[in-house]
């Protein structure tokens, strides 16, 4: 079954900006859609848009139902299901190659859209970057559980011509943490750059993979949106291994 | 052939990116048995849903030693999927908030509902075989009195009511004249920070109580043989996914493992029509029914399941965890078949809507595909409930068109190119009647009629408490007498989202007495037990209210892990 997605419309009277295209990832219990694309516009994202949809939810006291997020959680410390966990990375690869003929679509490499997912859905983003990379600019992963990361298919790996990874909380949540998250994606081969870490302390500049540094931090002012922008700004254009597919 | 006809099902490719051994693929071979002695406990449970942890938990309560194993790789079976509601009849909340829910009434509503081609009022046990009328006694006398003990132990308080979008608590599914208490009877666990708790939350308070008490469930483990020894069923062989090895319960085995909906010999061996495996986990290939017929356990009736409906594009994906469609979201909104025309009340609960597919009439099933037609504006009021996209949203499983005539098109070509011919599941091919366009357009005016006056002349659409709790509120622009009804837009833009029968799963197996104890030609199979969707149901082919699932799987398990903790004690006591 194929998610359901929204294409939004150009931001700008004069059209889309020259930002990258992005694909938005809801978290569980559905992020409103105008919520996600007032962040991604405000990080800079200015480009096309689509807003994806998961099929997979579980309401709080009722049976489960459709649109609220994209994988099971189970009873107790189990964390989630690794199998609809895997479902929904295939399904988003799907929407990914569904879309590609669409303005968000990847018909060059430097116009691969950038996956922004927030908790499950930045499991999600972050699997799809992993198992269709050369569908993916970069992934945004917000408040991303490292539980839940791990139960990743352990095939899902890093390749040569990856998508950048910015791991980012946003200090709304307390189980989020970057440095686990960042180190979970290590064993994967994945250098992720990370916003938020508290354990990097006042002041501590945010550490990044690629060794350049982001001036995002909470501690110079800066939220998790201008983060996210300085990160996409950095890797829109990076060059692609020769021989990615388009 | 189409890119997505040649590509592998979407399960095909999660199991292999999982690297799973496919679920529907050739059963493995059976690993040898290891050297180790046998392990022994008193009591082996089988499964880790709701029946299967009460068991688990009333014998640990019994002072009993439990070994818990489940074949899947994840806990909780299809209860924790669920809502986690227990249909418990003269509960503690009803007498609390001074609901009377008389026995005799009670037992005539479970009759009729579970029996109706049976059921006499002026008949002795109201026209029910005994065994079964001693079943919905059993069922009545001790379930507030399992729920009680459970909350005593420890194990889980399901004293929380299960209510409705409006706080009121959500009505049963049928409003017979017998039933004298039609809100109460649903019951959720506590949460921890208080209110409910879904079928998640009570699998782990039953998890949690097992593991204090030393049993933890052993994922992976799968029962692929009892050991009988003088007619008693005294254990068995458990594949751990390395090596077989025996298992000595030495008060006997209780199966709480679910029924056969995701086994597709098992389906078209013993249901009839159209029906394919909806929601349930995939673990549900109906292991127990094969297993007790080898020891002597008589088959109950064969032919239930939980019905339910799905999205025809979900049917032969083959993945994980399908989504059914609980409730038919929508006021401007109707099912019709194949030949345009409505065959149920859209906004009954799903197990009146599942059985709908099953009719067969003149020389076809003529439901087998279900069409839900809604107009623009149901699109945006109720878009994001599933299986109405959210308002924009591009979606496979929707197809469009202006007015009658543009959908009829759009749903003629999306059938002819999509499903020309019989799938894996037994559905199709699919075709449209010639008839159908202008048989919409009647019964769209018709509906439309009947939805200016609010009363549904054809189904009574609107009048149960039931359509109301799963509808929700009134979308903000109705001002028309039936909440659940409004005229679509038949010139307008139209949608159509096809629809199948399923079982979320099935329940049918094995006989089972009061005690939970699996039933031979002439008596128990001592040591045997059973509960919840693998064996014969307490409700035969009914479904009384919400947690007529999960309610007997409880009780029945709690009884029976009681009944076994009481054998090993006896055995113990005999050595």
């Amino acid at each position: 079954m194929k998610l359901a997605y929204l294409t939004l419309e150009a931001p700008r009277s004069d059209g889309y900006g020259s930002g990258p295209s992005a694909v938005l990832v809801h978290g569980e219990g559905g992020v409103p859609v105008e919520d996600m694309v007032g962040f991604a516009r405000s990080a800079g994202l200015d480009g096309p848009i689509v807003v994806a949809f998961g099929n997979y939810a579980t309401t709080p006291s009722g049976m489960e139902v459709g649109g609220l997020c994209w994988y099971r959680s189970l009873p107790g410390d189990a964390g989630t299901d690794p199998l609809t966990l895997t479902r929904a990375v295939v399904q988003l690869t799907d929407l990914l190659a569904d879309v590609a003929d669409t303005p968000t679509g990847s018909r060059t490499p430097a116009d691969r859209p950038v996956l922004v997912g927030w908790r499950q859905g930045a499991t999600v983003a972050i699997g799809a970057g992993l198992l269709a990379p050369g569908s993916v600019g970069a992934v945004v992963a917000i408040n991303v559980l490292s539980s839940h990361l791990a139960l990743l298919p352990k095939s899902l790996v890093a390749s040569a011509d990856g998508p950048p990874v910015l791991v980012v909380a946003d200090g709304e949540v307390e189980d989020a943490d970057p440095a686990t998250a960042r180190a979970e994606l290590e064993r994967r081969g994945v250098s992720a750059s990370v916003f938020g870490d508290r354990q990097a302390g006042s002041g501590a500049r945010p550490q990044t993979a690629d060794g350049g540094g982001t001036r995002a931090g909470r501690e110079n002012g800066e939220g998790p949106a201008d983060a996210v922008g300085d990160f996409v700004r950095r890797v829109a254009h990076r060059p692609v291994a020769e021989g990615s597919p388009p | 052939m189409s890119e997505d006809a040649r590509r592998p099902t979407l399960g095909q490719r999660v199991a292999d990116l999982a690297d799973l051994p496919h679920r529907r693929g050739a059963p493995r071979s059976q690993p040898a048995t290891d050297d180790r002695p046998p392990e022994e406990c008193d009591v082996l449970v089988v499964g880790s849903g709701g029946a299967a942890l009460t068991a688990a938990s009333a014998v640990l309560s019994a002072g009993g030693s439990v070994v818990i194993c489940e074949k899947g790789s994840v806990v909780g079976g299809t209860t924790a999927c669920s809502g986690g509601v227990a249909h418990i009849y003269a509960n503690s909340l009803m007498a609390e908030a001074g609901i009377d829910d008389p026995r005799s009434d009670a037992l005539a509503y479970m009759a009729r509902v579970g029996y109706p081609t049976l059921y006499d009022p002026a008949a002795p046990d109201l026209g029910l075989d005994p065994s079964d009328f001693r079943q919905l006694e059993a069922y009545y006398d001790r379930g507030a009195d399992v729920m009680a003990r459970l909350a005593a132990s420890g194990a889980v308080r399901m004293e929380a009511p299960w209510r409705m979008w409006d706080g009121q608590p959500f009505p049963d599914y049928y409003e017979f004249p017998e039933n004298k208490a039609v809100r109460g009877r649903g019951l959720q666990c506590v949460a921890p920070g208080g209110g409910a708790g879904n079928g998640s939350e009570l699998v782990r308070q039953l998890m949690a109580y097992c593991a204090a008490r030393g049993s933890e469930v052993r994922l992976g483990h799968r029962v692929v043989d009892l050991v009988v020894d003088r007619g008693e069923v005294k254990g068995a062989v458990v594949d751990d996914g390395t090596a077989c090895r025996r298992v000595v319960a030495r008060g006997g085995v209780v199966f709480g493992s679910g029924g056969f909906a995701h086994s597709p010999e098992l389906r078209h061996r013993f249901l009839r029509g159209p029906i394919c495996g909806g929601s349930g986990v995939s673990t549900n290939t109906g292991d127990f029914v094969a297993l007790a017929v080898r020891v002597g356990a008589e088959l109950g009736g064969m032919h239930n399941g939980w019905w339910n409906q799905q999205v025809l594009e979900a049917l032969d994906d083959d993945a994980p965890s399908v989504l059914d469609v609980w409730s038919v979201p929508g006021d401007g909104m109707v099912l019709v078949n194949r030949f345009g025309v409505r065959v149920v009340d859209e906004k009954r609960e799903y197990e009146t809507r599942g059985r709908a597919h099953h009719v067969f009439s003149g020389d076809e099933y003529v439901n087998r595909v279900l069409f839900m037609v809604y107009d623009r504006r149901t699109a945006e009021r109720f878009g994001g409930r599933y299986p109405i996209p959210p308002p924009g949203a591009v979606v496979d499983h929707v197809v469009s068109g202006e007015g009658i005539e543009g959908l009829t098109a759009a749903i003629d070509e999306r059938v002819r190119t999509r499903f020309p011919a019989v799938l894996p599941s037994g559905i199709g091919p699919i075709a449209l009647d010639p008839s159908f366009a202008s048989s919409l357009r009647t019964t769209v005016a018709r509906f439309n009629g009947m939805a200016e006056t609010g009363t549904d002349t054809d189904f009574d659409r609107g009048t149960k408490a039931v359509e109301t709790a799963f509808h929700g509120p009134p979308a903000p622009d109705h001002a028309l007498p039936n909440p659940l009804m409004h005229p679509l837009d038949a010139d307008g833009l139209l949608h159509a989202i096809a629809l199948v029968g399923t079982t979320f799963d099935t329940n049918s197996g094995p006989r089972i007495d009061s005690l939970g104890r699996v039933l031979g030609p002439d008596a128990p199979v001592p040591g045997l037990y059973g509960a919840g969707n693998c064996v014969d149901p307490v409700f035969g082919e009914g479904y009384p209210g919400g947690g007529s699932t999960i309610g007997p799987g409880m009780v029945f398990g709690f009884l029976a892990g009681e009944h076994a903790a009481g054998r090993a004690a006896r055995v113990g006591a005999n050595r």
